[in-house]
């Protein structure tokens, strides 16, 4: 070969690599400030706005009503945002390319609330190379374990909910056999194991564990094999919509436990289907304020103002109480005419130490630990008002 | 706890019959499966729960009205989307039942939100304590409907003229067409009392369960594959169908302590597919080609 010929060749692969990295460039550019033009911010989402679990839409909608109403109120430090939300009916096969979307296309400058455990797994890679900051709609494990150095969870890892709720069950209830009902999927098995390793610390184990498929309309079955293990009280770890035909096989049986779920489950349309006799044995874990606090006026005028058909429940909350978060952390990022920047963000969100706000209680972060773990409280329905059983308290960590 | 699953086995199975007969109607005069059921259900449910909770118009006139809107419904959906498809093949008409099906779940996630509601029951009275399993007056509703559905439409396929016309149009739709019948008003037809008793599933269903754009789509999935052991064809192999993946539902969830449901109930196709290929009741069909 001549030496014109190998030079050549050479030529063409420096300009095809120099041209191919430029295309990547352009197709992938994400940069550290992109989503702030002027004194706009352009936030994002995926969001299952359809599919089978749209219910959590609602959560996005929060979080969205949250922005809209900080933007009526003067914004952060001048900043006023929108909520890009796309699509990815809760299907992790979506989650990619509305990812890609929202970072490459739309320019988002973080992702505040994208929607639940297996979308946000389905990304977990592509995001964390990016370096997008992101708060979830979601509390995996593997979301904070090990740290990624943009990506922080606020809700509680479900492992130690369902920690919290063993505590509770032993604890309050004084309960002496426990069954655990959970759904077949990545959410009931964390709640499953948490349940687990939370009993363990007592001494205790489930007395019988029974696994439910989604879209099961015949709960009698499972129940029968809960009634046969004797007993008196089953922590339920799944979906909002099984919980209540569940509760319904038990009173079809006349099987009347003390129930402990996930609060979500105490949003009036979920609450209010129970039978009466039920009801009141059932008790609620959750991290977030309820909707009717007297504290929470803003949210309940924002979604009267922006999402009047959106009901008022914890799924809403939920929302809001994220979008607050990354609010406090753009403020501090932002603060003293600072530019906003992902690392500024980070820096903000990591520099988090026990911080109670109207929304969140005793949150905290550091460089090493990015999973919150906000302090929890039990809450029941009483005469048709939902009512708080126990101040905030820490959670149990067993999953670091 | 044998009876126990048994019984709730078989209310269960109801449930799944009573979607699943809505199948079968459409599928005996136009061979489509229609992926739209559970939507067409569910947009009609919702419209029945306005009625209830934001009219406040009483059970029974809000049962009946919505009864004849989602006939409306089902005739409209064949004059609209199906019928100017008609000649293009079945793949075609199944496709766009599929779209159809997305697009309603999108219409009714936009008009009424996608958060879990309360539907109203028709009544909260028990209707019976069987063998330690109480039943409830819903419940009690299901099994009774779902038996006169299968009566009433037994005896309409069987003793009126338009029934007889429809199993005509069934058999085939060339020769009905040269004997007068009109196929296309007929097909109709099929779509109106499906879409008919489809809302009459949703709003019974509903309040064992709750309200949500989806509900129904997950029950449509064992209603086909009640559809499928019964056989396509046979409006008593669809309630045969529905009961028995019912119970075995029921007992595999009672005895077996993994979630094996789904594994169970495939298996159980695949047998009565590889034994009966039109199903358990199905009519054998014969088409000969022309040459």
């Amino acid at each position: 070969m001549k030496i014109e010929d190998i030079y050549m060749q050479l030529k063409r692969v420096v300009v095809a690599t120099l041209m191919f990295s430029l295309a990547s460039a352009c197709i992938a550019g994400a940069s550290q400030t992109q989503g702030v033009v002027g004194k706009m911010v352009t936030l994002g989402a995926w969001a299952p706005e359809t599919g089978p679990v749209s219910a959590l839409y609602a959560t996005n909608e929060g979080a969205d009503a949250f922005f809209r109403w900080k933007n009526a109120h003067g914004g952060i430090n001048g900043y006023q945002f929108t909520m890009d939300l796309i699509d990815d009916q809760y299907n992790p096969a979506l989650t990619p390319a509305a990812a890609r979307r929202l970072v490459e296309v739309d320019k988002a400058f973080a992702i505040v609330a994208g929607g639940g455990t297996g979308p946000a797994l389905s990304v977990l890679d592509y995001i964390s190379s990016v370096g997008i900051p992101e708060i979830p709609a979601a509390g995996a494990l593997e979301l904070t374990h090990p740290v990624h150095k943009n990506i922080f969870t606020v809700v509680p890892s479900y492992v130690n909910e369902g920690g919290y709720q063993a505590d509770y069950a032993v604890n309050q209830l004084k309960a002496k056999a426990i069954a655990v009902l959970y759904q077949n999927d990545d959410i009931g098995k964390q709640g499953l194991r948490g349940v687990t390793k939370g009993l363990a610390q007592h001494g205790l184990q489930p007395v019988v564990t029974v696994p439910f498929d989604l879209g099961t309309v015949n709960f009698a079955p499972f129940i029968s094999r809960i009634m046969a293990a004797k007993a008196d009280t089953v922590i339920f770890w799944g979906s909002t919509a099984p919980f209540v035909p569940a509760v319904k096989g038990a009173e079809q049986l006349g099987f009347r436990p003390k129930w402990i779920t996930f609060g979500f489950d105490a949003d009036q349309g979920v609450a209010g289907q129970l039978p009466m006799d039920q009801q009141e044995n059932v008790v609620y874990s959750t991290w977030m304020p309820a909707p009717a606090d007297p504290g929470m006026q803003d949210f309940r005028d924002a979604l009267n103002q922006y999402y009047p058909q959106v009901k008022q429940g914890l799924l809403s909350v939920q929302g809001w109480c994220l979008a607050s978060v990354f609010a406090t952390a753009f403020a501090e990022a932002s603060a003293h005419g600072a530019t906003p920047t992902w690392p500024n963000v980070i820096k903000a969100l990591e520099s988090t130490k026990h911080v109670s706000t109207t929304y969140v209680h005793d949150l905290s972060f550091s460089p090493t630990n990015h999973e919150a773990a906000p302090a929890e409280y039990m809450l029941k329905w009483v005469a048709g008002k939902i009512t708080r059983l126990t101040p905030y308290q820490p959670i149990p960590i067993l999953d670091r | 706890m044998l009876p126990t699953l048994i019984i709730t086995g078989i209310i269960t199975g109801a449930i799944y019959a009573l979607l699943g007969l809505g199948l079968v109607v459409i599928y005996r005069t136009s061979q489509i499966v229609n992926f739209a059921q559970g939507d067409m259900a569910t947009a009609m449910t919702f419209v029945a729960f306005s009625l209830l909770t934001q009219f406040h118009i009483p059970y029974l006139v809000s049962f009946i009205t919505v009864l004849g809107m989602a006939f409306v419904f089902g005739l409209l959906v064949e004059r609209a989307i199906i019928r100017p498809v008609s000649g293009s093949g079945t793949m075609v008409a199944v496709g766009i039942t599929l779209g159809f099906s997305l697009v309603l779940n999108g219409v009714s996630s936009r008009i009424w939100g996608t958060q879990v509601m309360n539907f109203p029951a028709p009544t909260e009275a028990t209707a019976a304590n069987i063998l330690g399993v109480t039943i409830s007056g819903t419940e009690m509703i299901i099994l009774g409907v779902t038996a006169a559905c299968v009566l009433a439409l037994f005896a309409f396929f069987r003793y009126t003229r338009i029934g007889i016309a429809m199993r005509a149009t069934s058999e085939d739709r060339d020769a009905a067409r040269l004997m007068g019948i009109n196929v296309g008003s007929i097909t109709g037809l099929s779509w109106g009392m499906a879409g008919l008793l489809g809302a009459m599933a949703g709003m019974l269903i509903s309040p064992m369960l709750t309200l949500t754009p989806n509900q129904l789509d997950l029950l449509v999935i064992r209603a086909f594959a009640a559809v499928v052991i019964g056989g396509f064809t046979s409006m008593p192999g669809a309630v045969l169908g529905g009961l028995l993946i019912g119970v075995a539902e029921s007992l595999t969830e009672g005895y077996v302590p993994v979630a094996m449901t789904n594994t169970l109930m495939f298996f159980i196709i695949m047998l009565v597919l590889v034994f009966r290929p039109n199903g358990l009741l199905g009519r054998h069909e014969v088409r000969r080609s022309m040459i």
